[in-house]
């Protein structure tokens, strides 16, 4: 009975567990902390934005 | 003036263990793997006398030292995930438990082993073989990782626990799948998180040694152990960020073979 009342307990228990630890997560992390890692290193740098509206020479200026 | 027997001993656990330890953290750290898995056989062979309580502290020891060691560097590196890191740790905790209950009451563990064993090596073949999905590239992380993901990958994350405590193994390998398949997490990602979440339940595991007092037998293989380990997981770091995803799946891959070979290699 209590090899039974385990195995139960070894297929139920954690994913109602999973379920509500990933529920908490969701709705207890303070927002702050943020979520995911930082970015990885890609070894590539970001295209620099461009306004479309801006004069030529300030674009070419702000390139630089 | 020392005695020179325990000098030679000190001399051989110098030797044998640092190097041992250094591979085994370096492995591990790159593939998001404690490492015990490569740790206990070689330990069995080495300390044939010891005791399977023993073993296990040991191995779980050195597992946290290795998992402490290459969670620093990996924070250095920025590539931990702590939000999903303490979500798949936290999910974990109440299945190792139940596991360990339940592995006292499982009488024959053959079939069990064996099972999952042929599963492992089938699955390890598998990402050997295919470490990507179907090679074209993958959505951005923070677009794929969704709420679904995550909660399949938390509930996974308290299967894979379970599983473990039963098996006896630290699962780390099980939880980089769950982030990389389930949760769509870049290997790199995948596999510092899951270091840092062994740290972590590692931790939980030795402090119950501690207060068990299984933690001080053995103190002084494991203390070798431990300064070859901490050498190794930087340099298993530092390693894999020049390695590409897939190469690092199919590390993973191996790691997955070498359980499932040990587990069916039990049963028969």
């Amino acid at each position: 009975m209590s090899k039974l009342l385990l195995l139960l307990a070894c297929l139920i228990v954690p994913g109602v567990w999973g379920l509500l630890v990933s529920w908490l997560f969701m709705h207890g992390w303070p927002g702050a902390w943020g979520k995911g890692p930082a970015e990885e290193a890609t070894g590539e740098s970001e295209p620099v934005p461009v306004d479309p509206t801006a004069p030529p020479a300030e674009v070419m200026d702000f390139q630089i | 003036m020392e005695d020179p027997e325990i000098l030679q001993q000190a001399v051989d656990n110098f030797v044998k263990l640092i190097p041992l330890g250094f591979l085994v953290g370096g492995y591990g750290a790159m593939v998001g793997a404690g490492g015990g898995f490569l740790l206990v056989p070689v330990l069995l062979l080495l300390l044939p006398d010891a005791s399977a309580v023993s073993l296990t502290s040991i191995s779980l020891t050195v597992v946290f030292f290795a998992a402490y060691s290459g969670s620093i560097s990996y924070a250095r590196m920025g590539r931990i995930d702590y939000y999903n890191g303490l979500l798949l740790a936290a999910a974990g905790v109440p299945g190792i438990i139940l596991g360990r209950m339940a592995v006292k009451l499982i009488e024959n563990r053959t079939p069990f082993e064996l099972g999952f064993g042929l599963i492992l090596l089938a699955l390890g073949l598998y990402l050997a073989l295919r470490p990507t999905d179907d090679g074209t590239p993958k959505a951005p992380y923070e677009e794929t990782n969704g709420q679904s993901g995550r909660h399949w990958g938390a509930i996974g994350s308290a299967y894979v626990a379970a599983l473990s405590g039963i098996l006896g193994i630290g699962g780390g390998f099980m939880r980089v799948l769950l982030m990389t398949k389930l949760m769509r997490m870049t290997p790199h990602t995948a596999t510092a998180t899951a270091v840092f979440i062994l740290a972590l339940l590692a931790l939980v595991g030795n402090v119950a040694d501690v207060v068990t007092g299984d933690f001080f037998e053995g103190i002084n293989t494991t203390m070798f152990l431990a300064v070859g380990v901490m050498m190794g997981a930087p340099v298993g770091a530092a390693l894999s960020q020049k390695i590409r995803g897939s190469s690092l799946i199919r590390l993973l891959a191996l790691a997955i073979c070498i359980v499932g070979g040990k587990l069916i290699w039990n049963a028969v």
